[in-house]
């Protein structure tokens, strides 16, 4: 096995200067750690705004680790701890006295199960609208609509808006849960693995919906399919995983990551000699 | 159901068959004891044995007043049980693991408790509640020992019901920027309720069956109570009174037994109908 050196001098793995000057969300020396395990090195990153961002790497790099730190979901998980910054609009998500409602609102996050609430259809919207202070029944009904049009959903289950959102498919189910983040109109939407648990027609219908979201806000995707990251993405950063921590290999924009990787790491990635 | 087809040796036949032969054997045991309730009791239950008081240490007259003893005592026993156990169990299935040695040792301290013979309660509550508490024997004494006994059985059920919901539906509720609190009320505890149901119908049988717990601290007056500080008699001290105590009390033990039966049964039914239609509806669960 030939390990690639990754020289500190030839900084590959943060985006070029022009797009850090965009950047919505920046990662600045950003480490993870599982109790005493290291589960990320120090990553350096910067996510442009309004465009879509892909994650690629194999199982166990971190990917989801790092997604999670970026609207702390993982403060749940007593024993992870996040190291340096995590920049949203230049301000600290982890700075203490962050409002965490607040930064959950601005930052949505779509998980690789679909997870809708045993409620109905209806009200997997309607419950967080309503914690999010939205007092105006009719207006939330309103965008309970705009968002399940959004979301292509509207004409399949208009009619059936009070049956249970578990028993649509899984696909459904799945557009559903980005009708329910999008209602609190995010600025950033982290996707983890958002297809990789639906069929192929599921998948391309997703796939299409995060391709609309483009232009109106910053989505991060992680996602196992190669072909999608190429097909969807701006910027793609490679994740791999050395002495089981991961580390970022490099990040680029999508077409020279994939076209004319820097590293020989990366090339035997998106070519599918390794990983 | 396994399928005869599906059957490949003896051995599975044999076990299918000793399963089988079980199931009746618990099916036979329940419709004897229900028929011998019958056979006996049947005829003495009425409208008016329900709603009379008793006489002649209770071989005559109904168990109106004991209906309604034991009615206050399961008030105060679920009134103190339901909102203690439903605390501990959020307390245990949400905040603590991440303490786990406290934990653990609360778990422990609950599993001893739910094994301990019920006289043991009873003393405990005739010391504590009547006694030093100055309760005397009281329906609060005698409802606020079924608490005890009652609370180890529920609070388990509802830490299951609750550690049941899957931790995804957590995970959506931060995520979409909800508090832990309000996600706990808005979705993990309806999801759980089924379950917590399951927790309060399991107090209230056990509370609904109790004897020797309450001999010491609800006592025995067949009278009317005519406030909670009165002492109090439970159908099943009636019943166990009637039984052993009274001679000629056969008959009217017998119908009141059949009254608790019949009781039980029909909070089972109604429990289960809750749950499945009322509750889960309402969640529209699949
Ligand atoms: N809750 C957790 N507790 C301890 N270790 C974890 C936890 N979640 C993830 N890890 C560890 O962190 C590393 C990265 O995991 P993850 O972020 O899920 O990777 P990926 O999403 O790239 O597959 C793995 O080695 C995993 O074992
Ligand atoms: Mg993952």
């Amino acid at each position: 096995m030939t390990t690639p050196i990754i020289t500190e001098q030839q900084d590959l793995t943060t985006c070029p200067a022009d797009l850090a000057a965009n950047a919505h969300l920046c990662l600045e020396h950003t480490a993870i750690f599982y109790g005493p395990q290291q589960a990320l090195r120090e990553t350096s990153l910067s996510i442009p705004r309004k465009r879509i961002f892909s994650i690629i790497g194999p199982s166990g790099c971190g990917k989801s680790s790092l997604l999670r730190a970026m609207n702390r979901l993982n403060d749940r998980i007593e024993a992870c701890t996040v190291r340096g910054k995590v920049l949203l609009d230049g301000e600290d998500v982890y700075a203490a006295g962050t409002d965490m409602i607040h930064l959950r609102r601005r930052v949505g996050m779509i998980f690789q199960q679909p997870n809708p609430f045993p409620l109905s259809i209806e009200h997997n919207i309607d419950l967080p609208l309503r914690e999010h202070g939205w007092r105006s029944r009719s207006k939330r009904r309103e965008r309970i609509e705009r968002v399940l049009r959004e979301v292509g959903l509207w004409d399949e289950v208009k009619d059936r808006l009070r049956h249970s959102a578990l028993r649509l498919s899984g696909g459904q189910q799945q557009r559903l849960c980005v009708a329910r983040a999008l209602a609190l109109d995010p600025e950033v939407l982290l996707m983890d693995e958002p297809c990789s648990a639906l069929d192929p027609l599921s998948s391309a219908v997703v796939e299409d919906l995060i391709v609309r979201l483009r232009d109106r806000l910053t989505v991060v995707v992680v996602t196992h399919n190669l072909g999608q990251a190429r097909r969807i993405s701006d910027h793609t950063a490679f994740f791999w995983s050395r002495d089981q921590m991961g580390c970022l290999v490099e990040c680029n924009e999508t077409e020279r990551l994939f076209n004319a990787p820097a590293r020989d790491l990366t090339a035997a990635y998106v070519n599918g000699q390794r990983g | 159901m396994p399928h005869e087809a599906t059957m490949s040796c003896g051995r599975d036949r044999a076990l299918w068959a000793a399963s089988q032969a079980a199931v009746w054997a618990v099916v036979l045991v329940f419709a004897l004891i229900l028929f011998d309730l019958l056979r006996h009791g049947l005829a003495g239950v009425s409208w008016s044995f329900l709603t009379e008081a008793p006489r002649s240490a209770g071989r005559e007259g109904g168990i109106g007043s004991i209906l309604v003893s034991t009615g206050l005592i399961l008030f105060v026993a679920l009134a103190a049980t339901i909102p203690l156990g439903l605390c501990a169990a959020i307390a245990m299935a949400e905040w603590l693991p991440s303490r786990a040695r406290f934990a653990r040792f609360a778990r422990m301290s609950l599993d001893v408790l739910s094994g301990m013979p019920s006289i043991v309660f009873g003393l405990f509550g005739n010391a504590f509640f009547s006694i030093y508490l100055g309760m005397g024997l009281s329906i609060w004494s005698g409802g606020l020992t079924l608490a005890c006994m009652a609370l180890p059985l529920f609070v388990r059920a509802a830490e299951e019901a609750l550690r049941a919901v899957p931790e995804s539906y957590r995970a959506g509720g931060d995520a979409l920027g909800m508090s832990r609190t309000r996600t706990l009320l808005r979705i993990v505890l309806p999801a759980a309720l089924p379950g917590i149901m399951a927790g309060i119908i399991l107090a209230i049988g056990r509370a609904l069956a109790e004897t020797a717990a309450l001999i010491f601290t609800s006592g025995y007056v067949g009278r009317m109570p005519g406030a909670l500080s009165d002492s109090g008699r439970a159908l099943s001290v009636h019943i166990y009174d009637l039984a052993m105590n009274v001679t000629g009390g056969a008959a009217n033990a017998y119908a009141s037994a059949l009254t608790l039966i019949v009781l039980l049964i029909l909070i089972n039914g109604v429990a289960v109908w809750l749950t499945h239609h009322g509750l889960y509806r309402r969640l529209i669960k699949t």
